[in-house]
């Protein structure tokens, strides 16, 4: 995966649950400390996260999750 | 074990035991959900691995029951051409697309509802959303949080 489709997952991440700040956990988090990681490296297309101040919410992330419209759309996901 | 409700200022509530709170992990500030079948841990934020690969088997399980594998075989090959499109590609869609191009079946059904670390990892990035409506991946995402 690359920054940019991390990034897209955490807008929209951002825009479900109301959340600025998320945990990234996982192999994506690489993407965070060094942001030029060959896509290579990364061969997830999902997106481990859990909404730094509204833990609750994360469930909320259904919406971007595994099979999801928006798993259908654009190849990619979020999970909680 | 039965519990007495007491008065708390204008509420009445219950006092919970140090062991059974132990059990649950929680501690003060810890949140519970109250629902008609009573009083339990909030939910986790997220799933262990293992579940949520449980979770993806289950999906895969629906599908299986629902669609033939031709059809199957069709959305992996719709999904995997747009996002490749898209500029979204990983190695595993090269194997899921050699898969759904194969026409073998035991082969398609053993990367959907293996247990082997192999189906493990291609399920991560399975290629077929789309195929189950939105209530239903609901449905089976509430059944997996409990």
């Amino acid at each position: 995966m690359r920054k940019q489709q991390v990034d897209h997952v955490l807008r929209a991440a951002g825009r479900i649950t109301g959340e600025k700040q998320f945990i990234i956990i996982g192999s994506q988090s690489l993407h965070g400390k060094y942001p030029d990681v060959a896509d290579q490296v990364l061969k997830s297309v999902e997106v481990d996260l859990i909404a730094g101040n509204k833990a609750a919410r994360t469930e909320w992330l259904n919406a971007i999750g595994y099979m999801s419209q928006f798993h259908e759309t654009f190849g990619y996901y979020g999970i909680r | 074990m039965k519990v007495t409700l007491r008065r708390i200022g204008n509420s009445l509530g219950v006092l919970l035991p140090k062991t059974t709170l132990d059990g649950w992990g929680l501690g003060e500030g810890d949140a519970l959900e109250l629902s008609e079948r009573g009083l339990r841990p909030a939910p986790r934020a997220g799933f262990l691995h293992q579940e949520l690969d449980e979770i993806r088997r289950r999906v895969a399980l629906a599908i299986v029951a629902q669609f033939k594998p031709s059809q199957i075989r069709a959305q992996i090959l719709a999904n995997l051409h747009r996002w490749k499109r898209q500029g979204v590609w990983v190695s595993a869609f090269d194997e899921w697309r050699a898969i759904a191009n194969g026409g073998d079946d035991g082969e398609l059904f053993a990367a959907m509802l293996g247990r082997d670390e192999n189906a493990v990892r291609l399920r991560q990035s399975a290629p077929y959303a789309g195929l189950l409506s939105r209530d239903e991946v609901r449905k089976l995402n509430e059944e997996a949080a409990g």
